[in-house]
């Protein structure tokens, strides 16, 4: 087993690498200059030259790569041309936002999808089980960008029950900085207040969010259902007069969780992409939103960092998810 | 359990329903708050150089004289007095003796030498203004209180440049100089002697600033805003919500169309005209089709005008020209759609049977979006194709630098940041500034150039205008733009400031002055 | 990570080679299922709307560089029935002529994947060893590149349009194909008749194109089907950004990002296209759903 997280320790480095390499070029091709932009319409050449100097913009691409990894291992991130700060301390700030929204998206998926698989697993081609299919695929079927533009409408503008972007109210003081994630905070240093605000700024982006693993999960927990009540010792319980409920919650809904786990890990790097939009619609200050005006501006160096962090964190995702899928699971055995 | 937790959630979330409406009835200050699009990035008056810095600058530093009302005049601020020599070259500043930073030090004439040093060593944002009329060395003090500018040239308005030359406290910045010059300190920190003071800065979310109540110069309202925070509000929509629902004072950045369903709502109101923004679209008067002088009179005679000024919801109204109404007077516009002259300069051209050109504008500005369609329905007309690309606004500047690839067509709003022709005709058809943003069509024409110089380097009023105005009908002549429209303000005011009308300022930088701001209810 | 296109069963051993002779019986299984029905009636009509839709609808100039300043904005009446948007023009007829970009964007996007990928993923697993190993982390590198983040980036670098954002997309689009192709043909290796060939003394590329390649069909089809709405979605998320499709040409992501500002005063201007995205891309993952229970015999039961 050990053996087995160093193995997929070294691929992930590999994979980290490659991500960084396919990002600083495609970044680095792009034809506009940022340092024109940073210096502003009245610089003169001197000045202009003395930026592209400081920012290394002078130097080969080669080298300016081989610069910025060596920054990187040191935990430099680099510095935006744009915005004049440094990457960093903004993906330490902007991350949690996106984290608490993709976690709280993630909660949303498990906490609707259950259910919904096991009313259609239990239903199974009847009535329920056709509503819950044609469910699921509505959901993945929605544009996650333009739900996001109805719920405004119709939540923020006409019912006014939510707000309509942000992450939290403008005029108060969010909780303070634990995690970073507002609700999280809120809940540790028991402002039950906060919290209330927080979920409400939350709920609507969160479940734009959720759709892609709400139905997945829903499918997933059906199918397996169904796998485990075809199984022999199922039917011998049945056939003993065990109710059907019980066998569902006591034996197959525990079978079903551990595929339900590997689809979260799953659906993690995927709703970490999808957040970009609806961030960008719902103003949430999150690392999607970050990344959006840096491709606007072509500011590579806040691209970059974004990129490699959604890389790492999806792929330290899926290590976790693998070692838990080890744990719980001693029917799988990791060979090399 | 369920239950319980359940109506925990119900709990949590009416107290805060119930905590949010508690906010609006606060105590006896008097906050202002403000939805803006841009992020503050820096406030260093030596870098940031734009309409939301320039006002930020001026709530926590002073100049020597500043902008004030509308129309709008030059006014002595830390200045007292001041001489110009008889060949225009210096200039002689008097300032007030009660004027003191934020720390209690006085504004001399040595921290006003070292703020002029700093920027022009700096080098960035307002710098620019002072190319070629100030030099390092140029400023020295004659005393404690008064300062000298010599000048390598006249320069007619350069009372109107000093207003973005804020004085900085030397000891301030050289406490925290580190090894640029004080550009790192100065990004959220100010060294200033300006009204409010920062009291919370989160780059890119929000800034806050409280109002210093013993002020040097005092305060023009008695009612005057106590605290300022300009929140980030990128979403137009969350802006317009902002200010209908009383969360927001003031909004920056309204479509017209937005500007229109607000107005006199609750008393919500905009920005009384007229404005000094000027709107037009740039051709490429060196590269591809549009060198052509008459295939550009056949697009300045087929463009649908009434169409374009429709975008602004009749709220904008028709240029004369390359200046503003409140600087060109009562001229008429030289062109106006007549599908006959255009075909007829058409045919003169060098394309009779029409061709293809290329309209870029910058991504996400829905009025130069909507004028790119309506330009190309109006040119499909006599035969010309126009093909629309967004680009980011890098891109789009990467692009002029050579005429080449500098786009056919390329629609500009020009602010000013200051109210003088100077200002508009050097930046957008002296030849010197082809390739530079203000100039995408690389226009140069001698006779212009010339005239401008010699304006620029007279004293005199009337004769300026008298060359201003020659220089004005050669460039209509070469028809190197289409001067579409004068825009409507796009800052909508909430009700509790009561006195914008009367304190408003269209130039860059003075639109969100909130000193002069009072503050009701 | 890549964009999760289908819907997992239990377990996941691919389907057998589909057989033509099970015609009927997917003609019988599919009459058994009304929701694969409604899908199919659903295509059917799109695909009618993209192809002869243009040539239909009342104001088919205003795709093409028309505008109407003095009817900007218009409610639904009449003339225009579902209402105009920013520069006058009919949000009917501009919604149906999008129908028909975004069903080319989304077809040439899978087939530029699909030709990227299925071929690399059948030289993979059929080859093992260092290749599979090389290709293997390359389609992993892929995976792990945010999807939407790399169009954008490259959709900016390479500047915004139909063509770039096809290729943005297609390339973050292919490693899907590749693995499930690599799949396929790994499960088939072993295979009897897989060997057969190979100890008649078929070559190896040989044996690649005449019996894996067509054996693998199935599991494509299926995934393409499914795909083919998600790309359309991807492709709009880029337009919606503003770095897919330019001005004139209607595309639905670009007029919700077009109607958006105007929510309030025309909120038909972004409601509409909206509508009919979802209305086309569930059409394609009912009929997707539908084809997989069909030539997949394992999720029968």
């Amino acid at each position: 087993m050990v053996r087995f997280v160093l193995q997929r320790l070294a691929l992930t480095l590999v994979v980290l690498i490659g991500l960084s390499m396919l990002t600083f070029f495609v970044a680095r091709i792009i034809p506009a200059d940022p340092i024109l932009l940073a210096a502003g319409p009245r610089a003169s050449e001197a000045q202009i030259q003395l930026l592209r100097e400081r920012y290394g913009y002078d130097r080969p691409l080669v080298e300016q790569y081989v610069r910025y990894m060596g920054d990187l291992l040191r935990g430099d991130l680099g510095t935006s041309v744009v915005l004049k700060r440094d990457v960093g301390p903004d993906l330490a700030r902007y991350f949690p936002a996106t984290l608490e929204l993709v976690l709280a998206a993630l909660l949303i998926g498990v906490l609707l999808g259950v259910p919904l698989g096991l009313v259609a697993a239990v239903y199974r081609d009847r009535l329920p089980d056709q509503i819950s299919r044609v469910f699921s695929l509505g959901m993945v079927s929605i544009p996650n960008f333009w739900l996001a533009i109805v719920l405004q409408l119709i939540l923020a503008f006409t019912l006014t029950i939510l707000p309509f972007t942000g992450r939290f109210d403008r005029l108060l003081h969010p909780p303070p900085t634990l995690t970073g994630m507002y609700t999280v905070d809120a809940l540790l240093t028991l402002n039950f207040e906060a919290f209330g605000t927080a979920l409400r700024y939350m709920i609507a982006p969160a479940f734009c969010l959720s759709l892609g693993a709400l139905a997945t999960i829903a499918r997933t927990v059906r199918a397996d259902l169904l796998d485990v009540l075809g199984t022999d010792y199922i039917r011998t319980a049945r056939a003993v007069g065990i109710p059907t409920s019980v066998l569902i919650l006591k034996y197959a809904l525990k079978n079903a969780s551990l595929n339900t786990l590997t689809q979260v890990g799953l659906f993690f790097g995927y709703t970490l992409t999808g957040s970009v939009l609806v961030e960008n619609i719902f103003s949430w200050p999150g690392i999607g939103n970050y990344a959006v005006s840096a491709a606007l501006t072509k500011d590579f160096v806040p691209l970059m960092g974004v990129t490699l962090l959604t890389g790492f964190a999806i792929v330290l995702v899926n290590i976790v998810t693998d070692f838990f899928y080890l744990v719980l699971d001693p029917r799988i055995k990791y060979t090399s | 359990m369920r239950l319980r937790s359940l109506s925990l959630l119900v709990m949590v979330v009416l107290m805060a329903v119930l905590s949010v409406s508690a906010v609006g009835a606060q105590d006896a200050e008097r906050p202002v708050v403000m939805y803006s699009l841009v992020e503050l990035y820096t406030i260093d008056p030596a870098v940031g150089f734009d309409q939301a810095i320039g006002s930020t600058l001026k709530q926590v530093y002073d100049s020597l004289f500043r902008y004030v009302g509308n129309p709008p005049t030059v006014q002595p601020w830390l200045a007292d007095s001041y001489t110009v020599s008889d060949d225009g070259k210096t200039y002689t500043v008097a300032l007030r003796q009660d004027a003191v930073f934020q720390d209690g030090s006085p504004v001399n004439a040595d921290a006003v030498v070292y703020s002029a040093e700093r920027l022009l060593r700096v080098g960035q944002g307002a710098a620019g203004l002072f190319t070629g009329v100030l030099s390092p060395g140029g400023t020295t003090a004659v005393d404690a209180n008064t300062v000298q500018f010599v000048l390598n040239q006249p320069y007619g308005p350069f009372l109107d440049i000093l207003t973005w030359l804020f004085i900085v406290n030397p000891a301030v910045v050289e406490a925290n100089k580190g090894d640029d010059d004080g550009v790192t300190y100065l990004t959220n920190a100010s060294a200033g002697s300006g009204p409010y003071m920062i009291s919370n800065w989160l780059p890119g979310e929000s800034y806050e600033f409280t109002a210093n109540p013993g002020y040097w110069r005092g305060w023009p309202n008695e009612n005057y805003a106590t605290k300022v925070t300009r929140v980030v509000t990128r979403e137009s929509s969350t802006r317009r919500l902002g200010i209908e629902s009383g969360e927001a004072d003031f909004v920056d950045w309204m479509s017209v169309d937005d500007a229109v369903a607000l107005d006199g709502v609750n008393g919500i109101m905009g920005a009384p005209g007229p404005t000094l923004t000027v709107y037009d679209v740039k051709m490429n008067t060196v590269d591809g089709p549009t060198a052509d002088v008459n295939l550009r009179h056949a697009i300045a005679y087929a463009t649908d005008y009434d169409a374009m000024l429709a975008i602004w919801g009749g709220r904008g109204s028709r240029l004369a020209g390359p200046l503003p109404p409140s600087l060109s007077g009562d001229a008429q516009p030289m062109y106006n759609r007549d599908l006959d002259k255009a075909r007829e300069a058409l045919a003169a051209s060098a394309y009779p049977d029409g061709t293809a050109l290329e309209y870029v504008y910058v991504t996400g500005l829905e009025d130069e979006r909507r004028t790119g369609l309506v330009l190309q329905d109006s040119l499909k007309e006599i035969g010309i194709d126009v093909t629309i690309t967004a680009v980011g606004w890098a891109d789009a500047v990467a692009t002029f630098a050579d005429p080449t690839t500098a786009p056919d067509l390329f629609p500009l709003y020009s602010g000013t940041a200051f109210a003088d022709p100077d200002n508009y005709l050097w930046a957008s058809f002296h030849s010197s500034l082809a390739g530079n943003w203000t100039n995408p069509g690389h226009y140069g024409n001698p006779a212009v150039d010339a005239l401008l110089e010699q304006a620029r380097a007279t004293v005199d009023a009337a004769t300026r205008a008298d060359l201003y105005n020659q220089a004005v009908a050669a460039i209509l002549a070469d028809s190197p733009n289409l001067f579409l429209a004068t825009t409507p303000e796009d800052h909508i005011v909430g009700p509790r400031i009561t006195n914008y009308a009367a304190v408003y300022s269209p130039v860059m930088g003075s639109m969100e002055d909130f000193y002069f701001f009072a503050v009701g209810g | 990570m890549t964009i999760q296109t289908s819907f997992p069963r239990s377990g996941s051993p691919p389907p057998p080679p589909a057989g033509n002779k099970s015609l009927r019986l997917a003609l019988y299984r599919l009459r058994q299922s009304p929701l694969s029905v409604i899908g199919l009636v659903m295509v059917v009509f799109i695909l009618f709307a993209g192809v002869i839709g243009p040539e239909l609808v009342p104001f088919p100039e205003d795709a093409t560089g028309n505008t109407r300043m003095e009817a900007r904005l218009t409610a639904p009446n009449e003339t225009y029935v579902l209402g105009t948007d920013d520069v006058g023009r009919d949000v009917f007829s501009r919604t149906v002529i999008a129908t028909r970009t975004s069903l080319v964007i989304s077809l040439v996007v899978l087939a530029i994947a699909m030709l990227i990928g299925i071929p690399l993923g059948a030289i993979s697993g059929f080859f093992g060893g260092w290749v599979d190993e090389v290709i293997m982390r390359i389609t992993d590198i892929f995976l792990t590149v945010p999807a939407l983040l790399l169009a954008m980036a490259m959709a900016a670098a390479l500047g915004s349009g139909m063509v770039n954002a096809m290729v943005a997309i297609a390339l973050v689009w292919w490693p899907g194909y590749a693995r499930l192709t690599r799949g396929q043909v790994l499960s088939l290796r072993e295979r009897e008749f897989i060997e057969a060939t190979r100890a008649l003394g078929g070559g190896r590329w040989h044996t690649i194109f005449r019996h894996i390649l067509p054996n693998i069909l199935s599991a494509v089809i299926v995934k393409a089907s499914m795909d083919i709405g998600f790309a359309i979605l991807v492709a709009a998320g880029l337009g919606y950004i503003g770095v897919g499709v330019q001005a004139p040409t209607p595309e639905w992501g670009v007029m919700i990002s077009e109607g958006r500002g105007l929510l309030r005063q025309a909120w038909w201007a972004s409601i509409v296209p909206g509508v009919a995205m979802f209305t086309t891309v569930l059409g394609f993952n009912l009929l997707g759903d539908g084809l997989r229970d069909i030539l997949d015999p394992k999720t029968r039961r």
